[in-house]
């Protein structure tokens, strides 16, 4: 089943490393086994009411629960009815918080409407394409492949970050989204044998790609300020995965997530200038972090699953005000994060937890109100989610399987509908896609 | 045979149809097993574990395409309980030497998986069972999360921490040879 394309050449040798070991092979005991089942009998199917009621158990519990309760409430309304209190005053009544998804538009945003809010760069066939309204995708012409599957373009549409230079001395280089310009802004050297990270600030000011430099475990993150054309180096273990990294919108400090002990993780931030950290949450069960627009905070996600449910959080980069905005259904986990260009909302990655495992976007506003959802997506896994400068979209990356990020890109309008971003063929990127504004 | 057409029949209590899926299953569930527990008799123990119980559910499996990643979670679960189990007794466990490295691409290769093998051992089974979840079994992290029952951020957190420990075993047992990209250099 291990026909996975793993770009790393640890995960690779990991993967071929454990096939050896465990050497499968039939064996010697089965016929024993299946002497004992041929004995056992099988559960009758009535008892697995979700099977023929195609809901889960949970739901089945929570309607058991619901007819409960509406056979108990219409029991004290007739007891009311004939209570001699009847006539009394009314009680007041509170509305629920509202949380149900916003109903919208439905019209999917043709391939054009994808394209006339801005460039998107992805790596596809071994280059780098640029996707632009009105034309054909491009590919640019680069001097040497792209070192890895990686393409971001920052958010003013102006430049597309990735790493490449060859195998002897992979670096940080840049490039205009028409080809021209190709300059190299860090040759420090990076292992070539590891995958990277590319993140832009929002101002556009700031790339930071973590890769590792020597050894698995030595890894940089270089943070390149385009205007002064200066990069400074933070030996910094971090930022391994997509939105385990969060670069502030003016580029100044980066936020992280830095692994503790067993399941547990902290918030990190950094002052590039000065290269001192400070620890901003502490001993959680973080998944992934995102920084606002506005630099005044940094969401994150913790908790799901067995740990009861997800948790959206807010919190401000020194660490203060650290609240639960949002929680997910004990049905579902939040995984993936993205702020909209403007601040006001928040996207979320929500998945089922059953077998199922559907997964949806669930849209809330800037104090945790569900605005709205998007999807399901027939994707299992999504890797990463880009709005559009224009906030009226967003990009949802996936990998089909495993670590391999083959899985077309799917945008997501959202008044609910989504369609498949037409890429150039041999689409593979492990990195979240940028998208940046159109220059006319 | 059709393999949904099997399901559906075993599902329906053909015990032949049930024994054909379990021998197509077999090899691949007792090396899972036994990567997990590192001990070829608690793995024997939890294949069986994991059988009886895919007979004994399998009329309540509704989506037969699932049959595989419904029996492997079966098989991790019930690892997982052996392994807890395990706690309660001393097990030895065989830690070989490791070969040095020397001319040859063979015994390289040899030494390089030793050393693989070595660093698993250090691992915890929740570690393990996560790692051949997905590295060997070849599930995504949101499906390996479910069978684990945790989330997926918790699902990345530990594997991303089972991966450094792999390497930082790996890297410590390298006799000084520096590791490339977790390859012996």
């Amino acid at each position: 089943m291990t026909t996975i394309d793993r770009f790393d050449p640890f995960e690779r040798r990991i993967t071929e490393a454990i096939e050896e070991i465990a050497a499968a092979r039939k064996p010697a005991y089965l016929d024993d086994i299946l002497q004992l089942t041929a004995r056992s009998r099988q559960r009758p199917r009535w008892a697995f009411p979700e099977r023929w009621t195609k809901v889960n158990r949970i739901s089945l519990a929570a309607a058991a629960v619901a007819i409960v309760l509406l056979v108990g409430g219409g029991a004290m309304v007739l007891t009311r009815f004939n209570s001699p209190n009847n006539g009394g005053p009314p009680t007041a009544v509170t509305s629920p918080t509202p949380t149900e998804p916003a109903v919208g538009t439905t019209t999917p945003p043709t391939q054009a409407d994808v394209f006339r809010i801005g460039r998107i760069a992805v790596f596809a066939g071994g280059g780098i394409w640029v996707l632009e309204p009105g034309k054909e995708p491009v590919e640019l012409p680069l001097d040497t492949p792209p070192a890895d599957r990686c393409a971001s373009i920052a958010p003013d549409g102006r430049t597309i970050a990735f790493l490449g230079g060859g195998e002897a001395a992979q670096s940080l280089r840049l490039v205009d989204p028409d080809g021209q310009n190709l300059r190299t802004v860090w040759a420090g050297g990076f292992n070539t044998q590891t995958s990277h990270q590319l993140q832009w600030s929002a101002d556009a000011s700031t790339v930071v790609a973590t890769k590792a430099a020597g050894g698995p475990l030595d890894r940089r993150v270089v943070v390149f300020t385009v205007a002064d054309a200066k990069a400074v180096v933070l030996d910094w273990s971090v930022g391994e995965f997509p939105g385990t990294f969060a670069v502030s919108p003016d580029g100044r400090r980066i936020a992280a997530i830095e692994a503790t002990e067993a399941d547990k993780a902290s918030i990190a931030v950094a002052e590039v200038a000065s290269d001192t950290r400070s620890t901003i949450v502490a001993e959680a069960n973080i998944g992934e972090i995102a920084w606002s627009p506005d630099g005044a905070s940094i969401a994150y996600i913790t908790g799901g699953g067995a740990q009861g449910p997800a948790d959206l959080h807010l919190v401000a980069p020194d660490g203060t005000g650290d609240r639960v905005i949002a929680s997910s259904g004990s049905t579902s986990v939040f995984s993936r994060i993205a702020w909209s260009p403007d601040g006001t909302r928040l996207a979320v990655m929500e998945s089922l937890v059953d077998e199922t495992g559907q997964t949806s976007l669930a849209i809330f506003d800037a104090i945790g109100n569900r605005v709205s959802t998007v999807g399901p997506f027939t994707m299992r896994w999504g890797l990463s989610l880009t709005w559009a400068p224009d906030g009226t979209a967003i990009l949802v990356t996936a990998g089909s399987n495993s670590i391999s990020f083959n899985e077309v890109p799917v945008v997501a309008s959202l008044g609910g509908a989504h369609e498949a971003l037409d890429v150039p063929a041999g689409y593979n990127a492990q990195c979240p896609l940028g998208w940046g504004a159109s220059i006319p | 045979v059709d393999r949904r057409e099997l399901v559906e029949r075993a599902g329906r209590g053909d015990h032949d149809a049930f024994a054909m899926l379990a021998t197509a299953a077999a090899a691949r569930l007792d090396a899972a097993a036994r990567l997990i527990l590192r001990d070829p008799e608690l793995a024997r123990d939890a294949v069986q574990n994991a059988l009886v119980r895919a007979w004994r559910d399998l009329p309540g499996l509704r989506d037969p395409d699932r049959f595989d990643a419904w029996l492997h979670r079966l098989l991790v679960n019930a690892s997982l309980d052996e392994a807890r189990r395990r706690k309660r007794r001393p097990v030895e466990v065989e830690i070989r030497t490791i070969h040095e490295p020397a001319a040859g691409d063979a015994i390289r290769h040899l030494a390089d998986r030793d050393l693989v093998e070595r660093a698993l051992i250090r691992l915890d089974p929740e570690h393990r069972a996560l790692v051949v979840l997905h590295y060997y079994l070849g599930y995504p992290l949101p499906d390996a999360a479910t069978s684990l029952g945790i989330s997926l951020p918790a699902a990345k957190s530990r594997l991303h921490r089972a991966m450094e420990g792999l390497r930082r075993s790996m890297t410590a047992d390298a006799p000084g040879v520096p590791l490339e990209g977790g390859r012996l250099a």
